[in-house]
Formats: C-alpha cells, sequence, structure tokens
C-alpha cells in the first residue's frame, strides 16, 4: 500500500496507523506500508550567514543544492543521480562522493535530524546551531542504518562554500603500486584535495585529484603533484559522482586488498575514494562480517528502539 | 560484611591495594572536576588494562554499585563527579598510545593518554590529532571521547566525533565490544555505534581504547590579531567573514575586560585599551595562507578594526595564543570564582546576543566577561562571583538565564562542555518530553540497570522508576 505524506505530522498519523494495525512501515517499497515522502519537500530555514540550512526529508539534493548556489555555498553530498535522490534516502544510506576526501560524509556534517519513531512520535536530535553536545547523538545511529529504526523527516545541515577555481589532475596507466605510491605521497604532501578518485577497470588504472584555488594555489599543486607522475591537467572539471561504495578498507590496506580481488577477476572494476579506502566494486567482495558483540547492541538497539519489528531495514529502493 | 566493603575487598585482591582507594580523605580528590558540583565516591580504583576494567564493571554491577568513568577531572559539567556515589573508575594508569599506524593516518590509545602528548609524540611524522580543547595539556582521550569535546581549532577541523573511527567498549554487563575500527566508516547496515557512544558522557559505556584520525600539520599558518574599538564591530567580522566564504581554522573573541585581565597575567601582547580583539588562525599551503591573511585583513579593516597585527614568525604566534590558551587560569585577578558558561547561537548574532547577557549579568548584579569561540557561536560567559560572599546560588541564577538567553536566539545549551549534572535540568528548553523519552531508550538499550553514570544528562523527574529506583536503592542500602 502506497501512502504520501505531506507533513511530519501526516507521517506520523502513518506510521501510529501502521503501527495498530500490525503492519510494517519504510519510506520504501520494503514495508507493507510504503510512505512516499516526496510531497514533502519544504525548506525549514536556510541562514546563509550562518552556513546552516532545515530542510524536509523529501526535498532532492539537487533541489537543496540550486538553493543554496544562489549564495555561493552547498552540502558537499556530490551522490550519483542527485536529482531524484532525497536528502532522507542519502541519510538512510550514509550516501557520499567523491569531495568527502576533503569535506567528510554526511555524518559530519548534520547538526539535527527529525524522525518518527515506533511509537509514532515525532523526536528530534541535534538542533540548528554548528556546534552541540546537548544529549545523545542518535543521529550517527540512523545514518546508515537504511530506515532500520524510524522514518527521517527532516535534517538540518551545515553547508560549505563552494571552492572555486577547481582543477584536476589525471595519472593514467598505472600498474597497483604506482596507485599506492600516489595515495601515500599525497598523504605525506602539504596538499588537501578535494578529491582523489581511483579508476580501475580490465587492468587499467587511473586516479584522478580534483583541487581547488586561485592561479598560485593551482601552480602549486601542479608542482607538487608532478613529483607523483606527469598527470592531464583539466580545468573546471568536478569529479564525477560513483555508484553506493560497498567496499571499504583502512586506506594504505586498500590497494593491496584490490589487487589480491583481481587477481581473482580479471574483469575487476572499481570507482572510488582511494584517500580515504571506500570503493564500489564489482564484482563486490563479501563484506567484512560485524563482530558478534557489536551485532548483540545493533539487536538490542532495535529491540529497545522498536520491538513491535514495525520499520524494516532492508535497502530496496529508498530514494524512490 | 556490607556488600560495598566487601566489593572493596573484592577490587583490592584484584587489583592490588595500590590501585584501590578506601581512605576518605583520598577519596575527597576525586569528588569534583572543573566544575562547580561534588560529590565523594564510595571507591576509587585505577585499572591497567581493558580486562581489569572489565573486571570491575562486573563485579560493581554483580554488587549493583553506580560505576563513574573518569580522566583528568578538567570536565565542566559534572560528567566525572560520582553524583549517586559507588565507584570511581579513574584511567590515568592506562595512558599508552598503543599503535601510531602513520600509513592509515591513525593511532590506537588507552583512555588516559592526554591530549597534547598524542600530539607531540606524532609531529616527529608531520601528523596530530586536531581536537585541542583548552584543558589539552591534562585532559585525556577518554575524557574528549566522553565529552565529545571541541576547542578552538575545531571550527576548521571539526570536534572529536569527527576525528574518531572505533572504540574498544567495556558494556554495563562487562562484556568487550569492539566498535568500527580504522576504516573510515562501516558499509551501510553495519550501524555507527561508535558516533553514539561519542559524546555520551559514560552513560552507556566505559571506553577502554580508541581509534583516533591523525590530521597532517599544515605547512604554513597565519594568525592574525584584529583590534576593535567596538564588540559589534568585531562580531560584524564573523559573519563577514562567513558570507565571503572564508573558515579560518580559529576565530576567537575576547572582550576587553577579559582581555586586560589576561594581559596582566600573560604579557601577551595584547591592546589593553581596546573593546574586543578578534584572533584567528588561516592554515593550508603558503599560497593559500598568503591569500587568506590578506583577505582576512581586508574583512577586518572594512569591518572597522583599528588595527590588524599579523604574527612575523612561529614564536610570535606562540605568545598571541598564549594568552588564550591560558586565560582562563588569568581570570582570578578579576574575581575569587568564576563560573564558565558554555552555549551555542547563531554566528549571526553574537552583537545582540552579548548585549542581553550583559543585561542578564546587570540584573543579577554581575559583571560577565566574554572569551570564546567566535567562529562557531560557541559562547562562553564568564560569570564573576565571590564564593566566600554566599554569591554562587546567585551566579548559578543568573548562568541559567544566560543560556536562556542562547536558546531563545535559536541556539543549544552546550557547545562542548556536555550536559553532566549542570545543564541536565536545562535539556527540557531545548528537547521534548518525547525527545527526551527517546534519549531514555538509547540509555536502556546499553545499560539497562541505569549503573553507568547514574542521575546525569536526562532530567531525573523523567527516568522511568527503574534506572532512577537502581541508583536510590544503593544508597539506601549502604
Amino acid at each position: 500500500m502506497n501512502v504520501s505524506a505531506a507533513t511530519p505530522a501526516e507521517a506520523a498519523a502513518c506510521v501510529r496507523a501502521a503501527g495498530e494495525a500490525g503492519i510494517s512501515c519504510a519510506a520504501s517499497q520494503c514495508g507493507h506500508v510504503h510512505l512516499d515522502l516526496r510531497p514533502m519537500q519544504a525548506v525549514r530555514f536556510y541562514q546563509p550567514g550562518d552556513l546552516t540550512v532545515g530542510a524536509d526529508a523529501g526535498l532532492t539534493v539537487t533541489a537543496l543544492n540550486a538553493l543554496l548556489a544562489g549564495h555561493g555555498q552547498f552540502v558537499p553530498l556530490d551522490v550519483a543521480e542527485p536529482e531524484r535522490t532525497t536528502l532522507g534516502a542519502v541519510l538512510a544510506r550514509h550516501g557520499s562522493g567523491p569531495l568527502r576526501q576533503r569535506f567528510g560524509t554526511v555524518r559530519d556534517f548534520v547538526l539535527g535530524l527529525e524522525m518518527i519513531n515506533d511509537r509514532g512520535d515525532i523526536v528530534h536530535c541535534g538542533g540548528t546551531v554548528v556546534k552541540n553536545v546537548a544529549g545523545y547523538d542518535w543521529m550517527k545511529l540512523m545514518i546508515g542504518a537504511r530506515g532500520a529504526l524510524g522514518i527521517l523527516t527532516g535534517v538540518n545541515f551545515k553547508v560549505f562554500p563552494r571552492p572555486q577555481g577547481i582543477e584536476s589532475a589525471c595519472f593514467r596507466g598505472l600498474a597497483w603500486p604506482q596507485v599506492e605510491a600516489i595515495r601515500s605521497g599525497l598523504l605525506h604532501s602539504p596538499l588537501r584535495p578535494l578529491a582523489i578518485e581511483l579508476q580501475a577497470r580490465g587492468g587499467e588504472r587511473a586516479v584522478t585529484v580534483t583541487y581547488a584555488g586561485s592561479a598560485a594555489v593551482c601552480g602549486r599543486y601542479r608542482s607538487e603533484m608532478s613529483r607523483l607522475g606527469a598527470p592531464e591537467i583539466t580545468e573546471g572539471a568536478w569529479p564525477a559522482a560513483t555508484p553506493p561504495a560497498n567496499a571499504v578498507y583502512p586506506p594504505a590496506q586498500a590497494v593491496a586488498a584490490l589487487q589480491a580481488w583481481e587477481e581473482r577477476h580479471r574483469q575487476l572494476s572499481v570507482t572510488g575514494r582511494l584517500g580515504v579506502g571506500a570503493f564500489h566494486v564489482e564484482p563486490a567482495p563479501p563484506p567484512p562480517p560485524v563482530a558478534p558483540a557489536a551485532a548483540a547492541l545493533m539487536r538490542r538497539l532495535k529491540q529497545e528502539l522498536d520491538p513491535g519489528g514495525l520499520f524494516h531495514g532492508e535497502d530496496c529502493g529508498l530514494s524512490a | 560484611m556490607p556488600p560495598l566493603a566487601r566489593l572493596a575487598a573484592d577490587l583490592t585482591a584484584k587489583l592490588g591495594a595500590e590501585n584501590v582507594l578506601t581512605d576518605p580523605l583520598a577519596r575527597t580528590l576525586y569528588e569534583y572536576d572543573g566544575g562547580v558540583d561534588r560529590a565523594q565516591p564510595d571507591l576509587v580504583v585505577f585499572p591497567r588494562s581493558r580486562d581489569q576494567v572489565a573486571a570491575i564493571v562486573r563485579a560493581a554491577a554483580a554488587a549493583g554499585v553506580p560505576i563513574v568513568a573518569r580522566g583528568a577531572g578538567t570536565g565542566l559539567s559534572g560528567g566525572a563527579v560520582a553524583r549517586e556515589g559507588g565507584v570511581v573508575v579513574a584511567f590515568n594508569r592506562m595512558r599508552r598510545i598503543l599503535e601510531v599506524d602513520v600509513e592509515n593516518a591513525r593511532a590506537v590509545v588507552e583512555p588516559g593518554v592526554v591530549n597534547l602528548e598524542l600530539s607531540q609524540s606524532l609531529a616527529h611524522a608531520g601528523f596530530y590529532f586536531a581536537p585541542d580543547p583548552s584543558s589539552q595539556r591534562a585532559c585525556t582521550l577518554g575524557g574528549n571521547v566522553a565529552e565529545n569535546s571541541g576547542g578552538p581549532h575545531t571550527l576548521l577541523h571539526g570536534v572529536t566525533v569527527n576525528h574518531v573511527t572505533g572504540l574498544e567498549i567495556v558494556l554495563a554487563d562487562g562484556s568487550v565490544a569492539q566498535l568500527g575500527g580504522k576504516a573510515g566508516e562501516a558499509l551501510p547496515g553495519a550501524w555507527d555505534l561508535t558516533g553514539v557512544v561519542v559524546g555520551s558522557e559514560g552513560t552507556l559505556a566505559l571506553v577502554t581504547a580508541v581509534t583516533v584520525k591523525l590530521t597532517r600539520l599544515p605547512e604554513a599558518v597565519g594568525t592574525l590579531l584584529a583590534i576593535y574599538d567596538q564588540v559589534g564591530q568585531a562580531a560584524e567580522t564573523v559573519t563577514a567573514l562567513t558570507a565571503a566564504g572564508i573558515t579560518p581554522s580559529a576565530c576567537e573573541m575576547m572582550d576587553g575586560f577579559c582581555l586586560r585581565a589576561i594581559e596582566a597575567a600573560t604579557g601577551a601582547g595584547y591592546p589593553i585599551d581596546s573593546a574586543a580583539v578578534l584572533l584567528m588562525d588561516v592554515e593550508g599551503l603558503r599560497e593559500e595562507v598568503e591569500e587568506d591573511a590578506g583577505r582576512v585583513e581586508a574583512i577586518c579593516r572594512a569591518a572597522g578594526a583599528r588595527s590588524v597585527r599579523r604574527a612575523a614568525d612561529a614564536p610570535e604566534r606562540e605568545l598571541l595564543w598564549k594568552g588564550r590558551k591560558n586565560a582562563f587560569g588569568a581570570m582570578g585577578r578579576i574575581s575569587p570564582n568564576n563560573y564558565v558558561m558554555d552555549g551555542v547561537i547563531p554566528r549571526t548574532r553574537i552583537a545582540p546576543v552579548l548585549e542581553e547577557i550583559e543585561a542578564v549579568g546587570r540584573r543579577h548584579g554581575f559583571r560577565i566577561g566574554n572569551m570564546f569561540h567566535a567562529g562557531d557561536g560557541n559562547l562562553h560567559p564568564l560569570v564573576f562571583f565571590d564564593e566566600r560572599a554566599g554569591e554562587l546560588p546567585r551566579a548559578l541564577a543568573c548562568s541559567h538565564d544566560i543560556i536562556q538567553v542562547c536558546v531563545a536566539a535559536g541556539g543549544s545549551i552546550t557547545g562542548e562542555h556536555g550536559v553532566g549534572i549542570e545543564k541536565q535540568d536545562l535539556m527540557p528548553l531545548i528537547f521534548s518530553d518525547a525527545d527526551l523519552a527517546y534519549m531514555e531508550r538509547i540509555r536502556r538499550a546499553f545499560n539497562p540497570d541505569g549503573l553507568l553514570n547514574p542521575n546525569k544528562m536526562i532530567p531525573q523527574s523523567r527516568l522511568c522508576g527503574e534506572i532512577r529506583g537502581n541508583a536510590a536503592l544503593y544508597r539506601e542500602g549502604l
């Protein structure tokens, strides 16, 4: 059953009704009740001088960034298909893109969250200001939990000045040890790139470093990077979004792990964040097991926060 | 044997007599932190390993005794004060840096490691730990994790939670869990439990090891001191910097009242005839610092700065920061006692809010000083009072009204000091009953018997009978 909600109160009423009827509910196709939040697209506040914005969870990333662009600002959520990905979906999936090298993931710049819990109550965490340690930060629990504990209806972000003077340097035709040398070289350099992206497919490997600044700053990047190889420079190119990460590693272990996986899968395709060790890999390597003690803690949290099993934790099309 | 004496004997057998304090006089040293609340613990223990922490928690839980973690005791909200008595677990003897993994930009440390010592030990490799609370010479990583500590340079780099990728914790039943690790994130489906435990003020688990991100030391840092004849001009500068898209790595404001005391104490070279100064760092590549310092200076002058000084070299930079870092010690020159508040407001509201705070002080008969993290709107109003003259209750009432001013401006009751005891009853100013009830359920999932740091953060009147009951029963059973 599909139900549309245009306000948090409507969404809360729907969750309560589902709870009373004993049927599951999700902001995706996986609940018996599919709560469609796309009508919820209000911008709740935008304070350019404070670099803060709050919006309904049904707003798309593209719509939010179109608003912020008017003040030269943005949320660095360079996820795939931003025009159809809602803010709620980004949070539920812990979505991120190449720019997380510089800005971190959504975990690092969400200031506040509004959610419908299992009792149909509208609950809030955090606030609207950029620094805040009042109460438990259960926003972290919801980011990446794929809707397993509640329906996200609103979010407040810290926003950033959009970098000016973008340039990228692409190193092509790399062997794996060269890929690792570039990663390590950048780590030990004074450079702070916006993105460090690896693309590998069928034995061809390239690393693209994106940075921004004045002519003098970009010149410095070029000169530092000439020590790591002979990259091809492109002005004005933002890094391309990639599919969501399905393989994460400690950064210095990533190249060895990917190389070993390639030896088993010659047609391996990899895109992702070389600097932080998060990639989309085809075919996907088996996910690392969740440690038993952490898994037990997750079950206890689920039991406490959704004892009736109202919310599904499966990802089946959250952007819809 | 009464239960507490049995627990003391049990822990003495497990840890050795040198790691257990039972003497009442010795225990008085552990009855306070940097704030105003006090309570004497019944026992103080000094574990040396994770397994000892687990054994302490198992024994205390079996005896129904509260368990309160403590680092250096520099916290300002009563987080490490054993409000309901019980066992204080002091982590001072778990202070090993277990691993420095430069290639992954990670370190694994025990909770008793001192914040600044960690950064100093990384300097040779060109890295440091970014969060820099004012107490960083003494405060511990475990305390930083518990309180999600900030500091001046978190404006650019983020607070503790942005620099922690993994935790080893001991749960309320004495079991051990590893959350996260060296990878930058968990895959979707594995929840970010690390992020929930950071900032939970010792109420969800005891932390026995922390995996932190290391940050590359910048190639260049520019330090600027902008001097103003009006506080409003300094506040205007903060807004103008934001509008220009400049993020200094730190942007601290000090008012003239505090400046004069700091200058007398430290000789940092602050102008004693000004109304306010901004102390700012810009960092990055040499080229970036040159450009940003020039832009910052121009913006300061346009906002009305009387003059803008730029530190010529590292010693001059350190001198300018020495004043700020030692500022709280200098406040003793103004009055016998001071109460440091911690509130957050939208940074565009600094000028009007400071005026309102001054008016609140006048109403209560106190002088208010201000030195704070202006760049992120994190205010630290100082209420100057004299405890011997019986002024503490009035100072607390004044502070309460100051926090209400911050909340009315759209802010928060705490930006980096935590809730603890101090702000417990202020939580309803920013959270609804439903919000607080949800926090209670999170606490119950981790800490079902309520023995981990009881009667903190969530207002007591809200706590369900079960959780309130155990701590109360413990006291009655003594």
